[in-house]
C-alpha cells in the first residue's frame, strides 16, 4: 500500500524519487475532486483551485489516518498537480469546442482573463530561463502557498521568494501581452 | 544570436526590484546609469517595470498589493465623498452627498478597494446596479446608484443608515429571546424578498445587518459580494481563499462556499442559521479565528456544530435559556445550518415561518418528520444497503453473543459484546430524527457509526476492526469508495495492532480494499493488497481459523488476476515485477488448501 506520509517524509528530506511517486497520487485526487465539482456545478460558477488543493490535502491526510507533518511539502506537490489538472481541463475544453461547436453544454468553465494554456506556456518559457522562479509562481499561483510556505518548500529565504515572485509576475505579465 | 551574451537573470531581478523601491523619477535615472552601455539589459528591466505598473494586475496574490482608497473630498460621479465612516479589506465606506443638489438625502458611498480594469467588469456593475436598485423592502438598505470610477474602482451609493450591528444591538440592549427572534424574522422576510428577485446576498453576517435606534432592522450589501468577486479572475485566481482572506466571512460561510462551489439562495439560508445561532446563544457555532484554512474547511464541511442548547448548558448561564433553546430552536438552527443544501429550509420564508411557529407554540417543521416516515424513506432510497447493513450488524452481535453463551468464556468476550451493542444503540439513537435535523439516510448512519466507532471501542481494536469492516462494506455498496477505503485501511491497522492478523474478516477486508484500488486504476496497490489478502487467508487456514468456504480465496485470486491483467496492459510483456509476490502468496494458499483436502 502506498504510504503518503512516508513519501512526503522522504521527499522533505530531499528524495527526488519519492516526489515522483507522490505526484500521480495527488494528481488523481485533485482530478477526481475537480471532476466531481465540475459535474455538480451550475453555469457561471467556477472552482477555486486553492480551495481544491486544501480539500485534497484534507482528504489524503485523513485517508492516511494521521496528520501530515510536512504540510507545506504536500502543497508543493499539489501545486504542480493542480497546474496539470487545470491545463488538462483547458485542453479538453478547447478540443471539445473545436470538434463540436454546436454543443452548448452547461459545462462550467475555468474562465480566466488570459487562459490557462497561455499561462502554462509562458510559465514553461520562464522555466527555461529560470526554473526556480517558475517554481515560485507554480507554488503561489496553483498551490496557493504563502511566501513563507513557498520558502520552506524551496529551502530558501522568504526574502528571496518574494523577490522572485515580484520579478516572475512582471515577467509573465509581459510575456502574456498587453492586458487591455 | 551570436556575440550577444545572455542576460543574467539574477542581475535583471536585482535591478528590477531595486528600481521598484525607488520613486518613479529617480528610478529612471538610476536605472539608466546602472545599465550604461548595456541597452539589452536596460530594455529588459524597463519592460518588466512597465508590466509591473500595468493596472489591474491579474496575477496578483491576495495581500501583496495595497490599493489606496480615494481621499475624502474626491468626487465620484454625482457624489462628493465626505468622512470615511468605515474601512475593511475589500471596501471603504464614506459619508457622501450629491453634488448636483438633486436631493439632499445623505448617502453612504462604498468604494470597492480593488480596481476592475476590464470592460466586462464595468458592464457587470451596471447590470448589477439595475437589479439591486429594484430591491425595495423596509428591511433592505436601498441602492441608489453605482458606477465605476476612471481609475477602475467600483462604487455603490446607498441610503445612509445610522445603526449598530445586530449582535451588538442585542447585547447592549439585553434584548430578550423573543425580541431577538422577532428581529430575525424581519431579516428572513428581507432575504426572502431579495431571493424572489433573483438576488443572493452571499455575505450575510452581523456587520451587514444593522438595527437603528428605533429598533428597525436593515440588511446591507445585497449582492455586493458578487461585485467584489467580479473583479477577480474566476477559476484560476490565485490566493482567492488561500490564506483565509477570501471574500467570504469564514464563520458565516456555508460548506459549499468554503469549497468555492455553487452559491445559491441556500447558502444564504445557511448564513441565516449561523446568525440565528449567534443571536440565541451569544457565541458563534465554530471558532474559526486564527485557524489555518484547511482546518476551517474541515470544521465547516465536516463537523456538526454543537446544539445551541448544549452551548447554554454550562454554569453561569440561566437554565431558563437552555430550556428555551432545547427542542424547537435547536432543530430550527441545525436544519438551517445543514451541511447539504437540500436538507436546509427550502426558503428564507420557511425558516422565518418556523420561528413564528415556535413563538406561537405550534409544532415546528424542523422537528418533523416521524420515525415511520423516515424509515420508509430510508428503505425506499437505499434498500439494498440498508438491509445488508442491518443484517451485517445483527449477524455480528448474534455471533458475539452466541460465543459468549456457548463457551461462557472470557469475560473479555462478554465485555466486547456489550460494548458493541452499546455502540449500535448509540448510533441508532443519534440517528433519531428528533435529535438531529432532517431525514436520516443510510449514509448518515454510516457516518455517525464510523465516527462513534473511533471513540467507543478504542479499547478493543479487534472488535473495532470487525465493525469497521461491516461499515466499510456498506459504504462500498453506496459507492462511497473513499470512505470505504479509509475504514478498511484503519481496520487492517487495528488487526495488525491487535496481533490478530489471521482474522477471517481480514482476508475479506483486504480483498475489498484491493477491489477498490483496482476500480480506481491503482493496479500496483491493488496487487500488493490482494497478495496480502491471500497471505492472510493462508495464515488463517494454517491456524485452523474458521474459513469454511473455498469460494473466498478463489474470488480473491480472480480479482488479483484482473488487476494483474490490467497492469500488464500498461507494462511491457513479461516484465511485470508484481507477478512474483502474487505467485508466492497463491502458492502458499494452494498448499494449505490441499492440506485441508487430505
Amino acid at each position: 500500500m502506498v504510504d503518503l506520509s512516508l513519501l512526503l517524509d522522504r521527499w522533505s528530506r530531499g528524495d527526488r524519487e519519492a516526489f515522483e511517486a507522490l505526484i500521480p497520487l495527488v494528481y488523481d485526487e485533485l482530478r477526481r475532486l475537480a471532476d466531481l465539482y465540475l459535474r455538480n456545478e451550475r453555469d457561471g460558477h467556477t472552482l477555486q483551485p486553492t480551495a481544491l488543493v486544501h480539500e485534497a490535502y484534507l482528504r489524503l491526510s485523513e485517508t492516511n489516518g494521521q496528520r501530515i507533518e510536512t504540510r507545506s511539502h504536500f502543497f508543493g506537490a499539489a501545486a504542480m498537480a493542480m497546474r496539470r489538472v487545470l491545463v488538462d481541463h483547458a485542453r479538453k475544453r478547447r478540443a471539445a469546442k473545436r470538434e463540436a461547436p454546436l454543443v452548448t453544454s452547461a459545462e462550467p468553465a475555468f474562465e480566466t482573463p488570459f487562459d490557462v494554456l497561455a499561462l502554462n506556456d509562458a510559465l514553461d518559457r520562464l522555466a527555461a530561463i529560470s526554473p526556480e522562479r517558475a517554481r515560485v509562481v507554480e507554488l503561489r499561483y496553483f498551490g496557493g502557498l504563502s511566501i513563507e510556505e513557498a520558502a520552506k518548500v524551496l529551502r530558501t529565504s522568504p526574502t528571496t521568494v518574494k523577490r522572485h515572485w515580484t520579478f516572475a509576475r512582471a515577467w509573465l505579465l509581459r510575456a502574456l501581452g498587453p492586458a487591455a | 544570436m551570436t556575440g550577444v551574451p545572455p542576460l543574467d537573470w539574477d542581475e535583471v531581478e536585482r535591478l528590477f526590484t531595486t528600481a521598484l523601491a525607488l520613486p518613479d523619477a529617480e528610478a529612471r535615472a538610476w536605472l539608466a546609469a546602472a545599465c550604461a552601455g548595456r541597452p539589452l539589459l536596460h530594455a529588459e528591466v524597463e519592460a518588466l517595470l512597465a508590466a509591473h505598473a500595468r493596472p489591474g494586475l491579474q496575477l496578483e496574490h491576495a495581500g501583496t498589493t495595497v490599493v489606496r482608497p480615494p481621499a475624502p473630498g474626491s468626487v465620484l460621479g454625482n457624489y462628493r465623498l465626505g468622512d470615511l465612516i468605515g474601512a475593511g479589506g475589500m471596501a471603504s465606506v464614506y459619508r457622501g452627498e450629491r453634488i448636483d443638489g438633486a436631493f439632499a438625502q445623505p448617502v453612504a458611498v462604498k468604494v470597492i478597494a480593488r480596481p476592475m480594469t476590464d470592460a466586462v467588469a464595468a458592464r457587470r456593475v451596471r447590470a448589477e446596479r439595475e437589479i439591486l436598485a429594484a430591491l425595495r423592502h423596509p428591511h433592505i438598505v436601498s441602492l441608489l446608484d453605482a458606477g465605476v470610477t476612471g481609475s477602475g474602482h467600483a462604487y455603490l451609493v446607498m441610503e445612509l443608515i445610522d445603526g449598530t450591528p445586530i449582535t451588538t444591538f442585542c447585547r447592549d440592549r439585553r434584548l430578550p429571546l423573543a425580541g431577538r427572534l422577532d428581529l430575525f424574522r424581519s431579516i428572513c422576510s428581507a432575504v426572502h424578498y431579495a431571493h424572489r428577485h433573483g438576488v443572493v446576498h452571499r455575505d450575510l453576517k452581523p456587520e451587514n445587518i444593522l438595527v437603528t435606534v428605533d429598533g428597525t432592522v436593515k440588511v446591507l450589501d445585497f449582492g455586493i459580494a458578487k461585485l467584489v468577486e467580479a473583479r477577480k479572475a474566476p477559476g484560476v485566481d490565485l490566493g482567492v481563499t488561500a490564506e483565509g482572506t477570501g471574500p467570504f466571512t469564514p464563520t458565516y460561510a456555508s460548506p459549499e462556499q468554503v469549497r468555492g462551489i455553487a452559491l445559491t439562495t441556500s447558502s444564504d439560508i445557511y448564513a441565516l442559521g449561523v446568525l440565528l445561532y449567534e443571536l440565541v446563544v451569544g457565541a458563534r457555532p465554530y471558532e474559526t479565528q486564527g485557524k489555518p484554512y484547511d482546518e476551517v474547511v474541515r470544521l465547516v464541511t465536516q463537523v456538526d456544530p454543537p446544539r445551541p442548547s448544549a452551548r447554554t448548558a454550562g454554569p453561569g448561564v440561566p437554565y431558563a435559556l437552555h430550556r428555551a433553546l432545547a427542542g424547537d430552536l435547536d432543530a430550527i438552527v441545525l436544519r438551517a445550518m445543514a451541511k447539504e443544501p437540500e436538507r436546509r429550509y427550502p426558503s428564507a420564508d420557511d425558516l422565518g415561518a418556523d420561528v413564528r411557529r415556535h413563538l406561537a407554540g405550534t409544532p415546528v417543521v424542523a422537528r418533523e418528520p416521524s420515525v415511520g416516515y423516515l424509515a420508509r424513506r430510508l428503505l425506499a432510497r437505499h434498500k439494498l444497503a440498508a438491509i445488508s447493513l442491518a443484517f451485517g450488524l445483527v449477524a455480528l452481535v448474534v455471533g458475539l453473543v452466541a460465543t459468549t453463551w456457548q463457551a461462557r468464556v472470557a469475560r473479555q468476550e462478554r465485555d466486547r459484546a456489550q460494548a458493541v451493542s452499546r455502540f449500535l444503540g448509540n448510533v441508532f439513537r443519534s440517528a433519531n430524527p428528533t435529535a438531529t435535523t432532517g431525514p436520516v439516510t443510510v449514509r448518515d448512519l454510516l457516518d455517525q457509526g464510523a465516527a462513534a466507532l473511533e471513540k467507543e471501542l478504542a479499547g478493543d481494536p479487534a472488535a473495532q476492526a470487525a465493525l469497521m469492516f461491516v461499515i466499510a462494506e456498506s459504504y462500498d455498496r453506496l459507492a462511497v469508495e473513499d470512505r470505504a477505503a479509509a475504514l478498511l485501511d484503519r481496520a487492517v491497522r487495528s488487526w495488525d495492532a491487535a496481533g490478530d492478523t489471521h482474522h477471517r474478516d481480514m482476508h475479506r477486508a483486504l480483498r475489498l480494499r484491493g477491489r477498490i484500488y483496482r476500480r480506481g486504476g491503482e493496479f500496483t496497490s491493488a496487487i500488493a493488497t490482494l497478495a496480502r489478502a491471500l497471505h492472510s487467508c493462508h495464515r488463517a487456514r494454517r491456524r485452523g481459523g474458521a474459513t469454511g468456504r473455498r469460494g473466498g480465496p478463489r474470488r480473491t485470486c480472480v480479482v488479483a488476476g484482473a488487476a494483474l491483467g490490467a497492469h500488464d496492459g500498461r507494462s511491457p510483456a513479461g516484465t511485470n515485477p508484481l507477478r512474483r509476490p502474487l505467485r508466492g502468496a497463491a502458492a502458499g494458499l494452494a498448499l494449505s488448501l490441499s492440506d485441508e483436502r487430505e
